[in-house]
Order: structure tokens, then C-alpha cells, then sequence
């Protein structure tokens, strides 16, 4: 079975600093991570056996992390990068997935993170299974492939249900679904010095039309929310002023 | 019709379709609020709101939130991949349906959007989405012919229900399709790499101040009403009221909650910075002077148990 798995690189919570008060987010250490459910997913896709291919969009950072990811055992890197690429946004990233995943072929299972860092959930998985037709599995936990059914549990608010799809499709894992493995000492340092661990694809190579590339999405600055205000005594009817306060989440 | 014939004629359609129009997908009536939102911007618009519901016994509550016009149909999602929305909105949690149906009509998405505004010359949806647990927010503008975004009904002001408002139900000869994921049911299930405190959205704990076991039993019942994972400090590990998956410090467990709830904590070092990244302290102390105060947003000085079961009773 050909599984791919779509990794991305983040700024390490970390190194962030945010000073509300001053309206700025400082990055005091530029240092990039592993999506943390990521990591699961490409666990997942490991646990399940056969052939795993690793996809990233991006520069450095991307490729550092598709390199941690042969390292733990992905055949196959792919890292797309181009110039033009610089204002990709989640329907122009979408249609460049699909592209790839098409250019590698054979390919019947796409996972990634169910979250990004900053956990509200994501939108790549469900966009790319729309544009694939394919099926999409969201929050997965336990995963299991027989013939050409994928089982999976997945999460529904703090229970749990079982459900089924036909392949292919595409599987967003849960971050806390399992414990992802450590890279074997040796793999590292052979795939780090290996020049060729991770294949460079340009735009060029996959064939995608001007209004495919063109981004709906305009990043136009930051805002911050008020300023915490620590240490403040309720004064009056603080149960009520509580009770209002908890009856809102 | 062949599959590209098919496809031929979706893309015309999209090419040629007027995008136009607030629509809302509410499957659930706890996202029936949203029609608040849509509404505040359809009148300063000039547009009509579309509400599209499951069950048409809450038509009548739609309208009186501020629909014009309602649908009922048996996946809102599906179903509003068939018309042509302008700006599209879905609850939080129905981020995956919102993703599939912004795809289909080659639109931007900003989920889990504050201070949504629209640009009245350009059209743009313009909004804010919190990153890092909510540390700060990344503002978007949206320039597709549709425009989507998910809203958490919590983050809206209370909405404004006018019964005497008039709406109208237009029916539709939708037929869902077969959902492609077919639900097998619930099944009883731990992960893995279950961590719930390092997951919860909202968590009561409970320190020696909390006094004695009546007191914990208060601490959990308002756990439960709340939805909240329960936990406590070190001083309750030793008091054998919490184990050491849900001691929370920095040898146990470190949380990141939206709300936390600290009752008879009285928060040394170790528990405050494994709380730092809570977006929201609520601190309940017999002592004025306990270091928790010092990180929370809401103090309460007081015997824990008597606040517990005052808030208890008003909460119901
Ligand atoms: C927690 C979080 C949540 C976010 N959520 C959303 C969201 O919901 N919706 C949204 O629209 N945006 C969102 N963003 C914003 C957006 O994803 C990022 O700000 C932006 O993509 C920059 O990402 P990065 O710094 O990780 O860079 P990277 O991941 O390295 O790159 C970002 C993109 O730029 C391109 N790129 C970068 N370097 C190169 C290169 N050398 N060659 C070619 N291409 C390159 C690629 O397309 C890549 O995907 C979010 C950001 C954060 C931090
Ligand atoms: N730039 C990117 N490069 C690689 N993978 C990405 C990128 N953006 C998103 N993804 C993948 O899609 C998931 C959801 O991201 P998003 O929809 O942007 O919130 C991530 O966890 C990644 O697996």
C-alpha cells in the first residue's frame, strides 16, 4: 500500500514571545518544529506498514523536517518549493498537494495532523479530499486497512465512535493517538548527510494553471487581544460575577 | 452524463454563478447564534440571510434570529455546495463540512473568526483567527467570490431573538448524497496517548484548600457541570485526592486550558508555571495572600467549599 504523508514546519512556540501591550510578536529564536500531530500521523502511516512518502511545501524549514521524517523511517522525501509559492495560501496549497500526490501515483491513503499548533483544527485535509473526490476521515485514532477498507476510531467531542470508508482517503490523525518513535541514531546521521534524502520538485514540474495558483487569502497583520489584568478581586456578588463567567464556555 | 461532461458543466457554473448573499449552515440549534452575526452584517449590507437547518421545527427560531429565508435539508454542508453563497458561515466545530464546501467553490476560509467585517467596496470578508492557543490573532482578507469562516457561538455577544421578524421556508428537491464515512457507532475507547488535562479546553482543580473529601466531591460535581477535566496540585496528590496523570506541575502534567479553575490551590511555583499557558485563571482562596492570585484573572477571596456550593446552586 502507497501511504503519503503531508508534513509542515513551524515556528517553535519556544522561541515566541508576545507582548501584548506593545502590540508585537517577537521571535527570539528562529527555530522550526514538526507540526506536533504531524509527527502522529507519519506514525501512524509507519504503523501501518508499506511504502510511505513524505510531502512538504516549503523552504528549509520543510526540508529539515522531511529529513527527521526519512530518518524515522519515510522511503520517499518530496519537498515542493518555488518562489511563487510564497503567498500559497490553504486553496492554493490544497491544489498543490493534489497535484503531487497525482504526480507520484499509486498512492491510496493521505494522512496528516488533525491540528495545527494552535489546536483548533484544520483545513488542508477535508480541502484535499474535496478536491481528490476522495473520502476524509478527521480526528483518527486507531487505524486499520483491510483489503480496500479503512476502519478507524475517531473522536466525537470526549467519546469515541467506529466508522468505515472505502479507499482512497484522506486521514487527519489525532495529536494524542499515539507515541511517535524516536529516529534511530544511525539512520539520522546517514539521511542528514545524504544529499539526495529529499527530492526537490519546482512548480514546473507539476503542471498547475495560473487560477490554480492564485491565493484567495490576503495575510494583513496581527492583532492582539486585551492586555490581562492579573490579580483582580471580584468585589459584590462574585458567585454570580463567576457563574456568568463559566456559564460562557 | 459522463463524469467530464459533468465536470464541464460544474465549472461553467461556477464561472457563471452571482455569488450572493449571508448563508449559515446550522445542522445544530446550539449554532442557530450565528444568525445573529450574519444578520448584523446583512444589514449594513443590504443583503438577505439564509439559514440552512435539519429539522424545520426550528425554522421559526431561525427567522426570529434573523433569517430571511430558511432551507431544511439533511446536510447543510452538502446542500450549500449546490447554491451560490457570498459569504458562508458554519460553527467551529463543523470546521470539516465548512473546508469540503469551501473547496468546491474555490474560496478562502478563516476559521474560527473574530471581528468579522465586510469591505463594502471591494467585498472582502475580513477577519481574525487566533493562533498559539490564542496568544494573538492573524488578520485575514478574503477576496473569492465566496467567502467562508467558522464562528464559535460562544465568542458572540447574546443574540437579539424578535419573534415578530418574518421569514420564509423555500423548499428544495435536494436529496443528500450517501455520506462516503459510515458510522459504525460509539465504542469504548482510551488512546494510546491519552492525556486529557494536557487536552482540556476547561479544568477544575482542587489543592489542600479545598479541605477534605465533601469539598473535592463539590470540586468534581462543578467539573461535571462544566464539561471540565479534573485535576489538582501536588498537595492533592499527597492528600490521595488526584493520581499522577492528573497532578498538574511540572513533574506531573503541564495544561493549556481555555478556562482553569483553581479551588483551595494555593499555587506555589512549580503548579503556576504548568498553568502559565491557560488563557483564563479563575483562583477561589480562604488567603489573601496565596500566590495563585497572583497569575489568575478572576480572584475570589473565601472558603472554597461555601463559594462551590453557592455557584453550585446557581449554575443548576
Ligand atoms: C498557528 C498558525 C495557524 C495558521 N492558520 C492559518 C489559517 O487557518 N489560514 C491561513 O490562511 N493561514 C494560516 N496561518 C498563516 C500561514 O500558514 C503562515 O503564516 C504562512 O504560511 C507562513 O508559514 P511558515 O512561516 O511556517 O513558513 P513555511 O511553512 O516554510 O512556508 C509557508 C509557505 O510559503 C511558501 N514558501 C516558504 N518558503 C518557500 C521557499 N523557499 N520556496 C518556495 N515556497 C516557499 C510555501 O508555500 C509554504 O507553504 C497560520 C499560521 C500559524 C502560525
Ligand atoms: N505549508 C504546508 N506544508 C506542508 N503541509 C502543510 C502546509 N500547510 C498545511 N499543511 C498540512 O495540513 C495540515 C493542516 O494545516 P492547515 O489547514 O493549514 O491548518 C497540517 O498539519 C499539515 O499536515
Amino acid at each position: 500500500m502507497n501511504t503519503l504523508v503531508i508534513l509542515r514546519a513551524i515556528q517553535d512556540p519556544a522561541g515566541l514571545s508576545v507582548n501584548r501591550r506593545a502590540q508585537k510578536v517577537f521571535i527570539n529564536r528562529e527555530q522550526y518544529i514538526f507540526n506536533p500531530s504531524d509527527r502522529n500521523a507519519l506514525e501512524a502511516a509507519l504503523r501501518l506498514g508499506g511504502e510511505v512518502t513524505v510531502l512538504g511545501v516549503g523552504g528549509a524549514p520543510v526540508e529539515q523536517v522531511l529529513r527527521d521524517a526519512r530518518a524515522m523511517g519515510a522511503a520517499r522525501a518530496i519537498q515542493v518549493t518555488d518562489e511563487a509559492l510564497k503567498d500559497a495560501d490553504a486553496l492554493v496549497l490544497t491544489h498543490v498537494f493534489k497535484r503531487a500526490i497525482e504526480q507520484v501515483g499509486g498512492v491510496v491513503l493521505v494522512m496528516l495532523g488533525a491540528e495545527v499548533l494552535d489546536g483548533d483544527g484544520a483545513q488542508i485535509g477535508p480541502r484535499l479530499a474535496e478536491a481528490l473526490d476522495w473520502a476524509f476521515v478527521g480526528n483518527a485514532y486507531e487505524l486499520k486497512v483491510n483489503h480496500n477498507t479503512l476502519t478507524a476510531i475517531v473522536a466525537r467531542g470526549r467519546a469515541f465512535a467506529r466508522v468505515e470508508a472505502d479507499l482512497p482517503a484522506v486521514v487527519a490523525v489525532a495529536p494524542d493517538s499515539n507515541k511517535p518513535r524516536y529516529a534511530h541514531a544511525g539512520r539520522i546521521i546517514s539521511i542528514f548527510s545524504d544529499a539526495n534524502a529529499v527530492e526537490v520538485w519546482r512548480l514546473a514540474d507539476l503542471d498547475l494553471s495560473e487560477s490554480e495558483l492564485q491565493p484567495v487569502t490576503e495575510l494583513r497583520g496581527e492583532s492582539f487581544p486585551p492586555e490581562r489584568e492579573l490579580g483582580k478581586r471580584l468585589e459584590g456578588d462574585v458567585v454570580a460575577q463567576l457563574a456568568e463567567t463559566l456559564r460562557r464556555i | 452524463m459522463d463524469m467530464d461532461a459533468l465536470s464541464a458543466l460544474m465549472g461553467e457554473d461556477l464561472a457563471a454563478a452571482s455569488y450572493a448573499d449571508i448563508w449559515v449552515s446550522a445542522p445544530d440549534p446550539a449554532d442557530l447564534p450565528l444568525l445573529g452575526e450574519a444578520r448584523r452584517l446583512a444589514d449594513s449590507l443590504g443583503c438577505y440571510v439564509h439559514a440552512v437547518i435539519t429539522d424545520e421545527a426550528q425554522a421559526d427560531r431561525a427567522i426570529a434570529l434573523g433569517a430571511d429565508k430558511v432551507h431544511v435539508a439533511g446536510r447543510p454542508g452538502e446542500f450549500l455546495m449546490t447554491q451560490h453563497p457570498e459569504f458562508c458561515f458554519f460553527a467551529v466545530n463543523k470546521l470539516h463540512q465548512a473546508a469540503r464546501a469551501a473547496q468546491r467553490h474555490k474560496a478562502g476560509l478563516i476559521s474560527d473568526a473574530r471581528n468579522l467585517r465586510v469591505d463594502e467596496v471591494s467585498r472582502a470578508l475580513l477577519g481574525s483567527h487566533p493562533v498559539y492557543g490564542g496568544e494573538y490573532l492573524l488578520d485575514f482578507a478574503l477576496t473569492s467570490p465566496a467567502k467562508f469562516a467558522t464562528i464559535d457561538p460562544r465568542t458572540l455577544p447574546e443574540p437579539y431573538a424578535d419573534p415578530n421578524r418574518s421569514g420564509e421556508v423555500v423548499p428544495n428537491n435536494f436529496v443528500a448524497p450517501e455520506p462516503r464515512v459510515r458510522d459504525l457507532g460509539p465504542v469504548d475507547y482510551t488512546p494510546q496517548a491519552w492525556r486529557p488535562l494536557t487536552k482540556a479546553k476547561v479544568i477544575v482543580s482542587v489543592g489542600r484548600g479545598i479541605r477534605d473529601a465533601e469539598g473535592v466531591a463539590l470540586a468534581k460535581r462543578l467539573a461535571e457541570r462544566l464539561g471540565a477535566e479534573f485535576g489538582g496540585d501536588r498537595s492533592a496528590r499527597d492528600s490521595g485526592w488526584v493520581d499522577e496523570e492528573h497532578e498538574i506541575g511540572l513533574t506531573g502534567v503541564e495544561v493549556a486550558p481555555k478556562v482553569y479553575v483553581a479551588v483551595g490551590v494555593r499555587g506555589d511555583t512549580v503548579h503556576n508555571a504548568a498553568i502559565a499557558r491557560a488563557q483564563h485563571i479563575i483562583a477561589i482562596y480562604p488567603n489573601p495572600e496565596a500566590p495563585i492570585f497572583a497569575v489568575a484573572d478572576q480572584v475570589v477571596v473565601g472558603e472554597p467549599k461555601e463559594v462551590l456550593t453557592k455557584l453550585l446552586a446557581m449554575l443548576g
